[in-house]
């Protein structure tokens, strides 16, 4: 089955024109000498030849291009961006942006170097009388639970949102 | 296929100006447009609607069309994404079409093939039927290659995927459509 299947599909390459010069020539030799190739090359050509030549289009009502024209008056065709995007204005806000971070680190460079020679005994760290709750309080195998199954739910959502995008695109 | 070179130069009328230069591309494109677009939703009335609104997007956005493309596989890339996005804002069912209907053809019981074989017309017909059977990603590769006589890489362009994956799924849609041919009406288009 497997076989069948890439000699199917090196056939269609063969069929379509892309496959390479190389391949090329080894499937036109294949065909000539094997009956297998020849065959299935055959039925191959003639399935592709109905679909060249036998299916159709599809059409739209005759009012069609009228109704589109008539649309379409009431809008306009939007300016380019190049238009209306003026290089200058870009690149200027390029400038600035890279100037401010230039003077940012020089600043900071310079600042340290000046701080450097002051003793280190000068500098006093108020200390902060901050009442933090004791996380060990909210901690515990319940609050795990729910995190844990709050995680699965999101889990499965995403791959259900994953499978239904693939599965529309296969 | 018309000529690349005649679709640019309308383009360039209707920048400067000249609105009524849009109809001859409108013409030109529909059907293949509006084929695009009901192998997705499967719904004449629909697919018209959202077939117009290709078309007024690609008026408004035609400047921004730099010719690296023909304008074909421009237009078909608007088409795509503006389906994509009409699926994703509502779920898609699909719908296939009446299989009773399909043997009454294929069996020639509906009256105007009685006791005759098929001929090539009908033959046609449950091609194209049995396209429209496909998934919809697949019926579009398959309008697009041989309808819209758009390359590999040109469908790349349009539906956003790899040259090889390209590859792959025409051959898997190729091989669906044999397969239904052949399960449904094998004995009426095989021959």
């Amino acid at each position: 089955m497997e076989a069948q299947d890439n000699i199917e599909q090196t056939l269609w390459a063969y069929i379509d024109g892309i496959c390479d010069e190389q391949t090329h020539d080894r499937v036109a030799k294949q065909i000539a000498t094997d009956a297998l190739w020849g065959e299935r090359y055959a039925e191959l050509m003639a399935f592709n030849a109905s679909l060249t030549n036998g299916l159709e289009l599809e059409e739209p009502s005759v009012r069609f291009t009228k109704n589109v024209m008539d649309l379409i008056g009431q809008a306009s065709v939007a300016p380019s961006v190049r238009a209306y995007i003026n290089p200058v204005v870009i690149r200027s806000i390029g400038a600035l942006l890279l100037l401010s971070i230039v003077v940012t680190t020089l600043y900071a460079f310079f600042s340290a170097g000046a701080g450097a020679a002051i003793p280190v005994q000068e500098i006093t760290i108020p200390k902060a009388q901050v009442h933090m709750p004791d996380a060990a309080n909210f901690i515990n195998t319940n609050t795990i639970t729910v995190l844990l199954c709050v995680n699965v739910v999101l889990g499965l959502l995403f791959l259900d949102t994953v499978l239904r995008r693939k599965a529309r695109h296969l | 296929m018309h000529a690349q070179e005649d679709d640019i130069a309308i383009i360039q009328m209707v920048l400067q100006g000249q609105q009524q230069a849009f109809a001859t591309l409108v013409a030109r494109y529909q059907n293949y447009v509006f084929t695009i677009v009901i192998r997705h939703v499967n719904d004449r009335e629909l697919a018209e609607e959202l077939a117009q609104d290709v078309f007024v997007k690609a008026y408004k956005a035609l400047s921004s069309f730099k010719g690296n493309s023909k304008f074909s596989t421009w237009l078909y890339t608007i088409t795509h994404h503006t389906c994509l996005s009409h699926l994703r804002k509502k779920e898609h069912e699909t719908v296939f079409p009446g299989d009773e209907q399909m043997h009454l053809w294929a069996n020639g019981q509906d009256g105007s093939h009685a006791g005759t074989r098929l001929e090539q017309k009908a033959q046609q017909q449950l091609l194209n039927e049995a396209v429209k059977q496909l998934p919809e990603s697949d019926s579009e590769l398959i309008t697009l290659f041989y309808n819209a006589e758009q390359s590999i890489e040109e469908i790349s362009v349009i539906t956003g995927l790899t040259t090889s994956n390209v590859k792959v799924k025409l051959l898997r849609a190729r091989q669906k459509l044999k397969e239904i041919l052949q399960t449904r009406y094998s004995r009426e288009v095989l021959r």
